[in-house]
């Protein structure tokens, strides 16, 4: 965390530590430990790069541990403490990407901070909390990853094809079997990914002989 | 020519020294020669010439009259009398120089042949004094004899005067190897080596050349080989203080503009290729490892400018740098090769925007070094 990401936290920390939320220290993120694992609110600093302004950008994600363990077999995440923090499903960019983005400007810091921790706040409040709401039932996050198998357009599945792809056959093998066939089939005929498909295939293989 | 009924001037005794050529020997052949010819010529100086013999007078010009040719029997009479200890006093002449002359002296008393110890001062002052004694005609004439005389070694004085004073060759010489230190060297080397003048100036001139070739060359190339002696740096550092403030300051604004013109460019060619390439998949600033060859995480870590997430699921490392000629730092020498070869991973959470969360491996992938518009910034 950079001192523009711990200014806003703190600023965020009182309303977040009503709903339960509490800033890990080594993760550097809010997180609220939940029974199915952890629901999280990440204040990520992207940098200078859209001019002389820190862009903050605000994400939820919310994680299964019935599907993160198996799926942190793969392979596809270096170390077990990145393991542990493993995303089932990711509402990137609370605010949207057409929104007017949230500045931080090194002449007006501590007023910038001010308002963008305001701003967050209201995104935990109306995008966030309704988000882990509705996403804490596995099922529902079957249904919602896989209602249109590997789409690109969805939002919260976005990442690595093998992410999505591994994501949604587990999902479906753990929470509806039934899809799963057509899931594993969309993910055969799918030629896309960073790896090479006989590794993707060997992965495939990997997922169908996982017992969840 | 003095007018009749003259007197014979103050210094007659004084020319009693030519006359007396002229008493026998070679005086008899001169005025013989000076009958028939050109006779004798105003001195060297312009001024009042020798004054001619009787003889020569008669020869040359017949309306002289009676007083006149009177005037130089007698002087004639002096000159038959002459005696060698008669001579006025001479002070600083060269008894040889007077000797060789032959004692013939012009009308200011001054050797025709030898060298001469004309003093105007005291020629002006005899004339002065001789005024209370002499018609005021001839102390005019005097005077303009005076004013108007040149002793007849003047040229020769003059000569040896301005020889005196004229550059000696050798400062010349010394002239041209203070200039050329390397001309020098090789002329004293000619000399010590017993070579003759001729090929000491040859080698001087020749390598005198030579070194000033190797000074321009070290001129137009900005450096001098201090070898060479004669240092000229071509480019010669400012010194006043209000040049190194200035230079400071430009350098400093220099160093700024460029910071400013690196995220600007930054800024626009990602955003350029964030929607044109990646359809806005993209990540700034994402802190990331490569992987040594064992498979371990190499120490430090690369921000790389921009991640964007192609359409057919792989993933473009870019680095954007204002210049071809800007370096990478050291961590970025260190694992932009290793991610090209082992791939690495995603330490930081600014990936998350294109869903790469913490520890996400990625395949080897080479990084992009993306330049911008200014192709030669220089270090």
């Amino acid at each position: 965390m950079d001192r523009i990401e711990k200014a806003i936290c703190k600023a965020l920390l009182p309303t977040l530590q009503l709903h339960g939320f509490e800033l890990h220290k080594e993760w550097g993120y809010f997180v609220r430990k939940q029974a199915y694992g952890f629901d999280a609110l990440l204040v990520v600093n992207q940098g200078t790069a859209k001019g002389r302004f820190f862009e903050i950008k605000c994400h939820a994600e919310i994680r299964h541990d019935h599907i993160e363990v198996p799926w942190n077999t793969l392979g596809l995440v270096y170390g077990e403490d990145n393991q542990q923090q493993t995303w089932t499903l990711l509402y990137k960019d609370l605010a949207g990407r057409n929104a007017e983005p949230m500045k931080v400007v090194p002449e007006s810091m501590a007023a910038d901070v001010a308002h963008v921790s305001q701003q967050v706040a209201e995104l935990f409040v109306h995008m966030a909390l309704p988000f882990y709401a509705r996403f804490a039932d596995l099922r529902e996050v079957e249904e919602w990853v896989n209602k249109t198998p590997l789409a690109d357009a969805n939002p919260t599945a976005g990442g690595p094809m093998e992410d999505r792809a591994f994501h949604a056959l587990l999902l479906a093998k753990a929470v509806n079997p039934s899809r799963y066939a057509s899931i594993r089939e969309a993910f055969i005929t799918l030629d896309q990914g960073m790896f090479p498909r006989d590794k993707r295939m060997a992965m495939l293989q990997r997922v169908d002989e996982i017992q969840l | 020519m003095l007018p009749p009924n003259v007197p014979p001037p103050v210094d007659a005794q004084e020319n009693a020294g030519i006359l007396a050529l002229f008493a026998d020997g070679p005086g008899e052949e001169y005025v013989a020669s000076m009958s028939g010819a050109q006779g004798l010529r105003p001195g060297r100086g312009g001024g009042m010439g020798l004054q001619p013999t009787l003889g020569a007078i008669s020869a040359m010009d017949d309306g002289i009259n009676a007083a006149a040719q009177s005037r130089w029997a007698d002087e004639s009479r002096v000159v038959k009398d002459w005696n060698p200890d008669d001579l006025p006093e001479r002070s600083g002449y060269t008894g040889g120089l007077l000797a060789d002359a032959s004692g013939a002296v012009d009308k200011m008393g001054q050797p025709l042949d030898g060298r001469s110890n004309y003093n105007a001062f005291r020629k002006f002052g005899e004339i002065v004094g001789g005024i209370p004694q002499q018609p005021l005609s001839t102390t005019l004439g005097q005077l303009a004899d005076w004013a108007t005389y040149t002793a007849p070694d003047a040229q020769q004085r003059a000569a040896e005067i301005t020889g005196r004073y004229a550059p000696d060759p050798s400062f010349s010489v010394l002239d041209r190897a203070l200039a050329s230190p390397l001309g020098g060297a090789a002329y004293g080397f000619a000399n010590l080596s017993g070579a003759s003048p001729a090929t000491q100036e040859l080698l001087l001139g020749l390598v005198s050349a030579a070194d000033g070739l190797l000074m321009s060359a070290a001129a137009v190339k900005g450096a001098a080989p201090s070898f060479l002696g004669a240092q000229r740096p071509g480019v010669m550092d400012v010194e006043s203080p209000y040049a190194l403030t200035s230079n400071n300051y430009l350098s400093g604004i220099a160093r700024s503009d460029k910071l400013d013109m690196g995220i600007r460019f930054e800024n626009v060619q990602g955003s350029l290729n964030s929607y044109s390439l990646y359809e806005g998949r993209t990540a700034t600033q994402v802190y990331m490892r490569a992987f040594d060859a064992n498979g371990n995480l190499l120490s430090g870590s690369v921000r790389m400018d921009m991640v964007g997430q192609r359409i057919g699921g792989t993933y473009d490392l870019i680095d954007y740098k204002l210049s071809p000629n800007s370096p990478l730092t050291q961590n970025q020498s260190m694992h932009y090769p290793a991610f090209e070869l082992n791939g690495g991973l995603v330490t930081g959470l600014r990936g998350a925007d294109i869903g790469l969360q913490r520890g996400r491996i990625l395949p080897p992938t080479p990084v992009q070094i993306q330049t911008g518009p200014l192709p030669t910034i220089r270090k």
